[in-house]
């Protein structure tokens, strides 16, 4: 297996998590929070907000600024 | 009263919603590394800060009360999955981004320019990104 083939498999594998892992959250009785919810409890203090909206401000700027 | 509120705030919707897919046009015929690009996300900054700052009185986040605190505790059970995946991604990104060729250890931002060489897909990622930013402001 070539670099770039196992890359693209340890990525795809990863994104599967990803979803996974929302999917798993959004049952009845999940142990754990939707990606939503994650989101909100780390809003709740102001620190987890502005380092959200920074990481925000800089995903913009890397994408489709640089 | 309570008509006008509804009305002010689906006239809110509206605008954020038109400005986001005229924003979204605009960004779909840029391309990096030029002013046109700059603009355009600054122009994002600029509408995230505005929705920011009109919601300042109507958003309120609760105190740091014990009851919360001990939330916080079962908060951390609640979220190992995904802690755990967050540094799983944050460390393959870093061993993608210290190993070359890029071709061989593409790095989230070389998967996300495949696939954003388009118009209509480069207008749909800013419009997700303007979209996340937004909700991120409005909670």
């Amino acid at each position: 297996m070539s670099w770039s083939a196992f890359s693209d498999l340890v990525w795809a594998v990863l994104a599967l998590a990803w979803g996974a892992t929302e999917l798993l959250a959004r049952r009845a009785r999940a142990s754990q929070l939707t990606f939503a919810n994650v989101l909100r409890a780390i809003t709740v203090h102001r620190v987890g907000r502005v380092v959200l909206a920074l990481s925000w401000m800089w995903l913009g700027w890397h994408v489709f600024a640089r | 009263m309570a008509q006008r509120l509804v009305l002010a705030r689906r006239r809110h919707a509206i605008v954020t919603t038109a400005v986001g897919v005229a924003l979204a046009t605009l960004a779909s015929f840029t391309h990096p590394f030029t002013w046109s690009a700059d603009t355009v996300v600054a122009l994002a900054y600029a509408v995230a800060l505005t929705l920011a700052w009109s919601r300042r009185a109507t958003v309120v986040h609760p105190a740091a009360t014990p009851a919360l605190l001990a939330e916080q505790v079962t908060l951390w059970r609640r979220t190992r999955a995904w802690i755990a995946l967050a540094v799983v991604t944050v460390t393959w990104e870093i061993l993608c981004l210290v190993a070359h060729p890029r071709r061989d250890h593409p790095t989230m931002s070389s998967l996300i320019n495949q696939f954003d060489r388009s118009n209509v897909s480069r207008g749909l990622f800013f419009v997700a990104w303007l979209a996340l930013g937004l909700t991120l402001v409005s909670t």
